[in-house]
């Protein structure tokens, strides 16, 4: 049993945790969402089918290849080469690599996986070294040695079920290699790659563990490393891509270069790094990777990696950015991070910025201005087993440390634009006993909805959810920047800070520079003082457990019954079907969030009523076929205010009225309706459409119908008026209020109904 | 066609559809009324030929005749027993209501049991429904009018006090016979023959005689005339 369940249940009524500290009028800016997507539609029109059975096969259609070709490499063959991908022919159309067994593979939409490898051609890169005896380059890729600037601008190739693998060799710079060459001058957008997918692919290292290596100990596996505009990996695997030494290694590798890019239900697994941006001199002169979308990943590591000896996978970070801008990391699983020798706390996230990174590696070079983490949105995730879910920054620490070849306080980059919300995030002090979610310095950072749970799975005192981690450069008296918000999170294992701890945390306003903070829901699983929080006027010993807060078992949201449930506190991720994204067959993407723009979830009917007399009744929830009341309107209640709409909004009958506007529940009236059936349909798109305020549209733009059968008189629904129904209103008279037998809709049942009911005999929907 | 055609194919229905013994039946009568009178009453009764009696909450009915006659309204005071007496809603309603609930050629009507305990038709009695009232057109051409009951389950319902429908076997429709015209030679020998075949198969079917029959008044043909609707 974890600490964080077991220890110290109180009452809820002890649970006065939802604090506000300060709310001054400030504006913070939301990021901004990736302006460009990869269309990764399946699939490309076919106009030659080109057959290749060997690796000289291969490379002489490569070499030829024409947009409009299909290459097809033969199922459970393998190609073994450093293959070099060239600038197609043609002027449109896509090149695709193929198996000859794709049709075997999973549909678009579900990942593939090591079984599915029987169906695919291998693409391996040679155990012994190629001719030159350089056993470093990539399976296939694009020429990194080219000098011809011209013949580096590949384009337009998708890999449809092939298999990527490195040979056995103790060093590997990158199984998949699309990216600039040794030199730079890649600055022309012609002479860089684009438009290259990788659908349905393995892309894979070596298992560190079990594999036996000619060379001797193997020590470095790259993956991929794709600096492509309009480039994407879906439904794919990426793995067993490690290091053993300092050098890191990742799985997926982007230096820089125009977006946009899109990695897709796809299993993620390198050691240090599974996804990184950045860290290196940036490829392309000053462009940064831009427009990237991450959603519906499976980042994790073996677990077998934490203990093994005498290898020793590095691990790190799933998923980092030393530069990116636009970026949407959403929908997506992260787990199995853990400090093993390289010093990092084993974070899910990690977004510091290195604009000094060039200077690391030309001395005296100008830092990159531009080279920032910028406009991130960090929403629907679910973090589990790993020593901290987020670290940030907001300068390059180089540069105000004077680390490397900088002077002291010279000036970077700044990041801004954060959005950490809506995630939820387990982390466990056993992996490793860092902090949850720790804050750098941050401009237009805001961390809401979150929910954050430091635990200790191995028992002892969790660690906090939350670290404050001012740069110690600067000292303790610093502030955290401009325009945080930090609102709505369920802390649970509570609130800390660094400063050798000191009883300033994160929360204290005099930390935060310009910030809202409100609405958080704190608490300590082991009954710890919690630091200084006397300064917000609650109890030091606060203690709960995640049961006493009402977390349903799967962590990703509430209960019902919980005394927080639908104040907006935690994670809300009924929307998040975590075993599907696990295995890799995942469906929806849940709503973004209402803070970025075209973000929240389009409103829906929670509620719709007809309207009779005084009274109404809700026919979504009733199990009647027919109404049997004369009715007089419909009052529909959404999930949130609805801000546009008008009386034609209603379809199906004419209203003659209309009001709500701007709350959540609409009302249209119409002319008495006693008999007959009509389908109320509720606009979500056209000039009548009701949206809500970011203009959404109800039901995302589907509406909403529902059917009314009326037959007024009718109380026994079986669709006819008569006696039986005079009689049964008639006994009404004499019982408990029945609303069904309200035929006036006055508020009670009496002989006026029975006679309503008596005047209507004889009427029926046959 | 004369009006003696019509009883001849009202009675050939009437050998093919008889009411079963032990049935609840509504039953119309049948009278005479002469082209443009006013004020002539029509009957409607319930019948129960079973060996139990039945508990009654509530009834209704609709009949309906040609553009001739003119259903004006529908009282309680019929000749067998009124159902409801002193237990109508219909009576005891603030204010009362008529019985029937609209007029002209077809006429709607129905009462409930005002205590909700129902009303009992005791096995082989017969009680009156409704006395309706009609006015004839003065131009009606001479001969019998058909009343019918309508067969919409929703205008001719019979239920118990708790809502439950009980059964009507039969819904015996009756004529309004528009007085002024001699029957014609051949007609009256057609009716004849029609008749003695009627006989003929009243004697050799076994078991009781429509029990809605009453017998037949000297000079009128045979009356009511069973139709039976389902």
């Amino acid at each position: 049993m974890t600490s964080r369940r077991s220890l110290l249940a109180i009452p809820q009524a002890l649970l006065p945790i939802v604090f506000l500290v300060s709310m001054p009028v400030f504006a913070i800016t939301y990021p901004a969402l990736p302006t460009a997507a990869v269309d990764v539609s399946c699939c490309p029109a076919v106009t030659r089918t080109v057959a290749v059975h060997n690796a000289a096969d291969l490379q002489a259609a490569l070499s030829g290849a024409q947009l409009g070709d299909n290459i097809v490499l033969d199922a459970g063959a393998t190609y073994e080469g450093n293959f070099i991908v060239s600038v197609p022919g043609g002027s449109a159309g896509w090149v695709t690599v193929s198996s000859s067994a794709a049709y075997a593979l999973p549909s678009p939409g579900t990942r593939v996986g090591p079984s599915d490898a029987v169906h695919m051609a291998k693409i391996m890169s040679p155990s012994a070294g190629d001719s030159t005896g350089d056993k470093t380059r990539a399976a296939l890729g694009s020429d990194l040695n080219a000098t011809n600037l011209a013949a580096l601008g590949v384009h337009h190739y998708r890999f449809i079920g092939i298999e990527f693998a490195t040979g056995l060799t103790a060093v590997n710079y990158g199984v998949v290699q699309f990216g600039p060459t040794n030199s730079s001058g890649q600055s022309s957008p012609s002479s860089q790659p684009h438009d290259i997918i990788f659908d349905r692919c393995l892309i894979h290292g070596n298992d560190p563990i079990a594999t036996t290596f000619p060379d001797g100990t193997a020590w470095l596996n790259h993956g991929v490393y794709l600096d492509a505009a309009n480039s994407a990996i879906v439904d794919s695997a990426v793995y067993n891509f490690w290091s053993n030494s300092q050098t890191d290694s990742q799985a997926i590798f982007c230096g820089g270069g125009p977006g946009p890019r899109l990695l897709q239900n796809t299993l993620v697994s390198g050691g240090t790094e599974g996804w990184l941006c950045g860290g290196a001199p940036l490829p392309y002169t000053n462009q940064i990777p831009t427009d990237i979308t991450i959603v519906h990943n499976y980042f994790t590591n073996p677990i077998a990696w934490r203990t093994s000896t005498p290898v020793i996978p590095y691990v790190k970070n799933r998923f980092e950015l030393k530069v990116g801008q636009r970026v949407r990391i959403t929908d997506n699983v992260f787990e199995n991070s853990w400090d093993r020798g390289n010093g990092q706390a084993g974070y899910a996230v990690l977004l510091t910025p290195r604009p000094a990174q060039d200077a690391n590696y030309v001395i005296g070079s100008p830092v990159l201005m531009s080279n920032v983490v910028d406009d991130i949105v960090l929403s629907n995730n679910v973090v589990r087993n790993v020593g901290a879910f987020l670290s940030t920054g907001l300068y390059d620490s180089q540069c105000i440390s004077g680390a490397g070849s900088l002077p002291a306080g010279t000036p970077c980059a700044q990041s801004a634009r954060l959005l950490v919300s809506d995630n939820m995030a387990d982390y466990d002090a056993a992996i490793y006993p860092a902090s949850g979610l720790l804050f750098g310095f941050m401009q237009d950072f805001s961390v809401k909805r979150n929910t954050l749970l430091g635990h200790n799975s191995g028992g002892g005192l969790g660690q906090p959810s939350t670290w404050g981690n001012r740069d110690q450069s600067i000292g303790c008296s610093a502030t955290f920047g401009t325009n945080f918000e930090f609102s709505y999170n369920i802390l649970l294992q509570g609130v800390a800070g660094d400063c050798t701890f000191d009883p300033a945390n994160i929360l204290v306003s005099s930390w935060l520079g310009t910030d809202t903070v409100t609405s958080n829901l704190a608490a300590n699983v082991s009954g710890a003082v919690l630091n200084d929080w006397t300064n917000f006027g609650h109890s030091s010993s606060i203690a709960a457990t995640e049961a006493s807060i009402g977390l349903a078992s799967s962590e990703l949201t509430l209960q019902g019954t919980s005394p927080y449930f639908g104040m907006g506190i935690g994670a809300n991720l009924a929307c998040f079907n975590e075993a599907a994204i696990r295995a890799g067959t995942p469906s929806a993407l849940c709503p973004l969030p209402p803070e970025v723009a075209g973000g929240g979830s389009s409103p829906s009917v929670t509620g719709f009523k007809v309207l009779f007399g005084s009274q109404s009744y809700d026919a979504i929830g009733s199990s009647r076929t027919r109404l049997p009341w004369q009715i007089t309107g419909i009052q529909a209640t959404f999930s949130e205010p609805i801000t546009a709409g008008n009386a034609g909004s209603l379809a199906g009958i004419t209203a003659t009225g209309f009001s709500g506007l701007g709350t959540n529940t609409l009302t249209w009236t119409f002319n008495p309706f006693a008999l007959g059936i009509f389908t109320a349909n509720l606009a979500g798109t056209g000039p009548n459409a009701l949206t809500d305020a970011a203009g959404h549209g109800l039901g995302s733009g589907a509406g909403f119908s529902q059917t009314l059968e009326v037959l007024w008189g009718d109380f026994n629904d079986d669709g006819s008026v008569n006696s039986q129904d005079q009689v049964l209103v008639n006994t009404a008279t004499r019982n408990p209020y029945n609303i069904l037998a309200d035929m006036n809709g006055d508020g009670v049942v009496n002989a006026t109904d029975v006679l309503l009911v008596r005047s209507r005999i004889g009427t029926s929907l046959h | 066609m004369c009006r003696w055609n019509l009883y001849a194919v009202a009675a050939a229905f009437a050998m093919i559809a008889m009411p079963a013994s032990g049935a609840v039946i509504f039953e119309i009568g049948s009278v005479f009324a002469d082209p443009g009178s006013t004020g002539n009453t029509i009957e409607v009764d319930v019948q129960n030929t079973g060996g139990s009696s039945i508990l009654i909450g509530g009834f209704d009915f609709q009949i309906n005749a040609n553009l001739d006659i003119d259903f004006t309204g529908a009282g309680f005071s019929t000749s067998a027993p009124y159902l409801f007496t002193g237990d109508s809603f219909d009576q005891l309603a603030t204010p009362p209501q008529p019985l029937n609930t609209s007029t002209g050629s077809s006429l709607s009507a129905g009462d409930i049991s005002f205590s909700g305990d129902g009303d009992t038709l005791g096995a082989g009695q017969t009680m009156g429904l409704a006395l309706v009232a009609f006015d004839v057109s003065p131009t009606a051409a001479p001969g019998p009018v058909t009343v019918l009951f309508s067969t919409d389950p929703a205008l001719a319902n019979l239920s118990d006090p708790s809502g439950n429908s009980i059964t009507i076997d039969s819904l015996v429709g009756g004529t309004i016979d528009v007085t002024g015209v001699v029957p014609e030679p051949s007609t009256a020998a057609m009716l004849l023959a029609a008749l003695m075949g009627l006989g003929a198969w009243g004697l050799m079917r076994p078991g009781p005689a429509a029990s809605g029959f009453t017998a037949a008044e000297p000079g009128r043909p045979d009356r009511p005339v069973p139709l039976i609707y389902y």
